[in-house]
Order: structure tokens, then C-alpha cells, then sequence
């Protein structure tokens, strides 16, 4: 049973390597995730965090198990409706920013708009306001080359909620920051979620930051031991 | 269509390797709008001349035991009056030898009227001495080929013996020279039709009838019809030159599969220029996946920068192709006489429907050669994509 307010739901989830030995990442993983909700993801380097967000993002499919996004199972879909989701339900941080290296930060953020096939003064308007809440309004035109760490992770913050995704992930997003920063965009993306009540999924080695959280989820070797 | 804009973006920020790549195609088109002006130029070279150097139309005996034409007045004159019949030339051909002096030289003898020649075949255009008019009224009169008469060593104004067994040895004037650029120079003499009809003790008959017609692409119905009025054997230009063009035809085969080599190695180019694009891009093309851009719009954005490579290339192409034939065409390279037909320079057709040809080609092959890369791109695998570095 799937209630109105579950956005994600894992059953027995399960992602196993298979290059050579057999080696189970994520291991019968069940988990439900509320609207609305503010969760952390922490564990030891290894053990399936990364595994668990790839699969939620829609980037990587599982061994075996379902997994559920708005009631929907994501894992029987084409690859038009999985990269339709990651565009308009879906918002990714990665550790390090990952931005288009030849676009400005506007047009970074743009893309995401674009793909889902809103105009450019719309796209542009919408990404404008995101690169202002994030404090970067005097660096839109700048690439990528020409910012800092810091500013780029915020212009990927943008960048990842300029669909207004239901569920926001982030993996690791402040681990590549000096403390100052990381906290700085970790108060940021909770503000975001307090504001537009969007579920954020963060990875962090940061039990201070974790804390914080509405939810902890613990990974040890590839099986969740704390709900 | 952000892809495009993606795709323009990522062709515009390699500089060199865009440049490369379109170079390649470039050289590609060129080459073959070349080889294509060469090709085309050459046939109409030789059309033009079979046209220009022979009677539209030769009329023979019908039957192997008849070798003379009888009645040929009459013959011609009805000839003459056909609808698109320009000129009626009858002619008595035979072998006789030459001698001046110590010298004897085989020859065919051509007994014309030099009017009526003159007409169809514009012999006057390759006397090089002398005059075929002077023939209308020198009764003992003959013109050599160039090459004959320097194997003689006889000049203009010299006598030269006329000697054919079972025939009154009669001497001829040799009153003019003829040179065509080929090897009939070394065996034609022209001389007056009553003269050799009487030589040859054979008056009243000749050995072909040419024909010369309005327009040469009406020789073959017009043969024809002189065919079924006339029981004779009439033979257009493009029946008589059936074997040179096909062998051309079948030239155009192995040029076919010369383009098509050519244009195998400029596809090869493209496609490999797109691989190392994709694997320079990897990363981005993950992030591209996890933004939302679905395996069709990667497939998309990689077709398109290789028809912007071949689109610039193509462009090019022809431009270098173009400026390369009419520079070319006007250095008059010397090719070898004999082996071609008399042409003295290679000859280059400019031809507009070749161009497009060549670009549509190029751009077709670019498209095949982007979809490998375009399609590994498309099924990458997003997380490893991203993790690449
Ligand atoms: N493509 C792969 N092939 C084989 N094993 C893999 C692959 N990707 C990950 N693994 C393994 O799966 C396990 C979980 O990896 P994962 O990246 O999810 O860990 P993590 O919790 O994110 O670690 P970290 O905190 O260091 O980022 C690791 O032991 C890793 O070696
Ligand atoms: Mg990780």
C-alpha cells in the first residue's frame, strides 16, 4: 500500500557487480520516503550511498526489486519516460558540479528548462531568479572555468531545481567545500526545502549536518540498518 | 532545439579538430567534382569530335560481294534533299603506293569532290598548307598528310608518282599538306574523285556516301530511313562510335567506385573525428543524461555536428573544386596525341548537376558516418558516463 504522501518507495532493492566475484552494493534495501521530507544519507566510504542514489536518480537501473517514484514503478519504464522523469521529477547535485564546461552559469542552469522544452525567455527568466536565490547574480554569464568551487556547486544547486523536481538528490554536494561554504549551501538547499516543500535526499559524511535532518538513513555494506 | 545549439556549441569550441575534420570532407568533394569535370569534359571532348572529324552518317555498298556504290548521283542527290541533310559527300576509296624519288609510301587514296567534301567534313580546318579548294581546278592534284609527306620528303609543289598494280602510273601535284593530330596523317592523301575513279579504271561508282546532318542526334533515325529508301547500308556517328563509348561507360564505372572510396575515406574521417568527440565528451554527455536529455536527443546532437562538419565541408568542397577545375581549365595541360583522340588539352567540363551530385553524396555519407558515433554516444552508460574523467 502507497499512500498520497510516499514519493519514493524501495522494495528489496538490490544492485550486484558483477565483474568476476559477485559483489551486492545494495542489498534488499527498503525504504519509504515521505513528501516533503528532508533525508541524509550516511555510512563508511563503500557502502552502496552513491549505489542508492544513482538508482533513485533514474541513472542506473537495479538487479533486482522495485522502486516506486509518485507510485509509479520506474524500473519497467523506456528510456523516454526514465530521462522524461530525471528532467522534470528529478534534480541531481553531484559532489563535484558537473556543469557544461563550454555554457555560461545562466545557460547551465537553462538547459534542464530547455530539454523539458519550455521557451528560452521562459527558461531564462525562471533561471535568472534561481541564480539570484543561490546569490549569484552578479556571475550569470560566467562559464564555469571562470568561478569558484563554491559558486559552481551553487550554480549546480540551480541548475538541479530549475524544473521544480519533486525530489532533489544530492551526493555529497558540500564534500569537494571548505566547511564555511558547505554549511552555507547546506542551509541554503533546507531552505529550499522549507520553502517550496520539495523531498531532498542528501549523502553526507557530515553527522553535524546530518543531524539536522528529518530523517538519517544508514548504510553498512550495502543494507540499510537505520530508518 | 537545444540540440543543435549544444551541438554548434561543442563544434565552435574545438577549433582545430572542427577544422580538420571539415578539411577532410572539403578535400573529398573537391576531388571528386574534379574527377567528375575531367570525366564529363573528356566525353563531351569525344562526342564533339566524332561529330566534328567524321560524316554524321556513311553510306556503304549494302552486301559483302558489292564493294561499289553504283548510280551514287542519283543516290546523293536524293540524299540531299531529305529533311535535316546539310551535305552529301560521295567518295572513291583505295590503296595505292606513293613514290618520290626513292621513297614509297603506302597510302588511302580519297577521291572527293572538294566541294561537296568539304562540306561534310571540313577538311579545311586541318590543311595546314595549301588550299582543298585548289583541287576544283587542278585535275592532277593531291594533298597529303603531314607525316606522309615528310616520309616522302616531298614538299608542296613537288610530283609525286601514283602507282597501283594493273593501273596507268599517273603523277599528282602535291598542292597542299593536312595535319589532324592523328595517325592518319601518316597514310591520307586527298585528290579530285574523277581523277582516282579513272586511276582505279572504276568511273561512275564510288565507296561511301557521307552525310553530314543539322543535328548530329537525328543521325540515327535519318540513316534509317536512307537505310530503307536506299537499300544501302547507312551508319550514324554514334553507331560507329558504339565501342568508344561504351568503354567510356564502363569508365564511369571505375570512377564510380573511385568516389565511392573516396568518399569511404572521408566518412571514415568524419566518423573518426565524432568518436574522439564522444570520448572527449563522455562526461558531459552523462550530465547531459542525468539533466534529462533522452538517447534520441544524444543521437540528435552528435547527427547534427556531423552534418555541420559536412555541411561546412561540402561547402567548401565545392568552392575548392570549382576554383581547382577552372584553374585547371585554363593551364591547357599537354596530354599524349595518339592516346587521346587528337585532344591536345585536357579538356574540363564545369558541369552545375556534378556539383550537386558530389555535395549530396558527401552529405549522405556524413550522416552514416555520424551514426556510430552518435548512436555509442546515445547508450553510454550515465553514471560511469559522469564518473569518467
Ligand atoms: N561499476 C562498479 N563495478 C563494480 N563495483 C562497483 C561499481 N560501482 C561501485 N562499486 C562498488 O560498490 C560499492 C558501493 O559503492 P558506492 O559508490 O555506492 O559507495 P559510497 O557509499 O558512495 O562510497 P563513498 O562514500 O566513498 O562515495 C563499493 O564497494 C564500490 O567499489
Ligand atoms: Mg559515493
Amino acid at each position: 500500500m502507497t499512500d498520497e504522501s510516499t514519493v519514493i518507495e524501495l522494495k528489496n532493492l538490490t544492485k550486484v557487480y558483477q565483474n568476476g566475484v559477485e559483489f551486492r552494493a545494495l542489498d534488499n534495501a527498503n525504504l519509504r520516503i515521505e513528501k516533503g521530507e528532508f533525508v541524509a544519507i550516511v555510512g563508511p566510504s563503500g557502502s552502496g550511498k552513491s549505489t542508492l542514489m544513482h538508482l533513485i536518480g533514474l541513472l542506473d537501473t537495479p538487479s533486482s526489486g522495485t522502486l516506486l517514484i509518485d507510485g509509479k514503478d520506474v524500473t519497467k519504464m523506456s528510456d523516454k519516460e526514465r530521462s522524461g522523469m530525471r528532467n522534470r521529477i528529478l534534480g541531481f547535485v553531484f559532489q563535484y558540479h558537473h556543469l557544461l564546461p563550454d555554457f555560461t552559469a545562466l545557460e547551465n542552469v537553462m538547459m534542464p528548462l530547455l530539454i523539458a522544452g519550455k521557451s528560452r525567455e521562459k527558461a531564462k527568466n525562471v533561471a535568472e531568479e534561481l541564480l539570484e536565490k543561490v546569490g549569484l547574480e552578479g556571475r550569470m554569464d560566467h562559464r564555469p572555468g571562470e568561478l569558484s568551487g563554491g559558486q559552481n556547486q551553487r550554480v549546480a544547486i540551480a541548475r538541479a531545481l530549475s524544473c521544480s523536481p519533486a525530489i532533489v538528490l544530492g551526493d555529497e554536494p558540500t564534500g569537494n567545500l571548505d566547511t564555511k561554504s558547505g554549511d552555507m549551501i547546506y542551509e541554503l538547499l533546507r531552505q529550499l526545502n522549507r520553502e517550496y516543500n520539495q523531498t531532498f535526499i542528501v549523502v553526507t559524511h557530515n553527522d553535524d549536518l546530518a543531524s539536522k535532518a528529518d530523517k538519517i538513513i544508514r548504510l553498512v555494506d550495502g543494507k540499510i540498518t537505520v530508518r | 532545439m537545444y540540440e543543435l545549439k549544444i551541438a554548434l556549441r561543442q563544434v565552435l569550441s574545438r577549433k582545430k579538430q572542427t577544422l580538420f575534420a571539415i578539411l577532410a570532407v572539403a578535400l573529398a568533394v573537391a576531388v571528386i567534382t574534379m574527377m567528375m569535370a575531367m570525366i564529363s569534359g573528356f566525353q563531351d571532348e569525344l562526342v564533339t569530335s566524332s561529330i566534328e572529324n567524321n560524316p554524321h552518317i556513311v553510306i556503304s555498298p549494302q552486301d559483302e560481294e558489292e564493294e561499289v556504290i553504283h548510280l551514287y548521283r542519283y543516290t546523293s542527290a536524293m540524299i540531299s534533299e531529305k529533311e535535316g541533310v546539310i551535305a552529301v559527300s560521295p567518295k572513291y576509296l583505295g590503296q595505292a603506293a606513293l613514290e618520290y624519288r626513292d621513297n614509297a609510301e603506302g597510302v588511302s587514296l580519297q577521291g572527293v569532290d572538294p566541294m561537296a567534301e568539304e562540306s561534310v567534313m571540313r577538311v579545311n580546318e586541318d590543311v595546314v598548307k595549301g588550299d582543298l579548294m585548289t583541287l576544283v581546278h587542278t585535275r592532277y592534284g593531291i594533298l597529303l598528310g603531314d607525316q606522309l609527306a615528310e616520309n616522302l620528303e616531298v614538299n608542296v609543289g613537288d610530283q609525286v608518282n601514283v602507282v597501283f598494280p594493273g593501273s596507268q602510273t599517273t603523277s599528282f601535284k602535291v598542292i597542299g599538306l593536312i595535319h589532324t593530330g592523328t595517325a592518319a596523317d601518316e597514310v591520307t592523301a586527298y585528290a579530285r574523285l574523277d581523277s582516282i575513279q579513272d586511276f582505279f579504271n572504276e568511273p561512275g561508282v564510288v565507296s561511301t556516301i557521307g552525310v553530314r546532318v543539322a543535328d548530329p542526334y537525328q543521325a540515327d533515325i535519318i540513316a534509317g530511313s536512307i537505310e530503307r529508301e536506299t537499300g544501302l547500308d547507312a551508319v550514324s556517328w554514334s553507331e560507329a562510335n558504339a565501342a568508344i563509348l561504351s568503354l567510356l561507360e564502363s569508365r564511369a564505372i571505375f570512377a564510380n567506385i573511385f568516389y565511392f572510396l573516396i568518399y569511404g575515406i572521408a566518412g571514415f574521417g568524419i566518423a573518426n573525428t565524432l568518436i574522439t568527440i564522444v570520448a572527449q565528451r563522455t562526461r558531459e554527455i552523462g550530465i547531459l543524461k542525468a539533466m534529462g536529455t533522452s538517447q534520441k536527443s544524444i543521437m540528435l546532437v552528435f547527427l547534427f555536428q556531423s552534418m555541420i562538419l559536412g555541411a561546412a565541408g561540402l561547402v567548401l568542397g565545392t568552392i575548392l573544386g570549382y576554383i581547382a577545375t577552372i584553374a585547371l581549365q585554363s593551364y591547357e595541360i599537354e596530354i599524349p596525341q595518339e592516346t587521346y583522340f587528337g585532344l591536345q588539352t585536357l579538356p574540363l567540363e564545369v558541369e552545375p548537376l556534378n556539383f550537386v551530385y558530389a555535395a549530396f553524396f558527401a552529405f549522405i555519407v556524413n550522416i552514416l558516418s555520424g551514426i556510430y558515433p552518435a548512436r555509442k554516444a546515445a547508450k553510454l552508460d550515465p553514471v560511469k558516463a559522469i564518473e569518467s574523467a
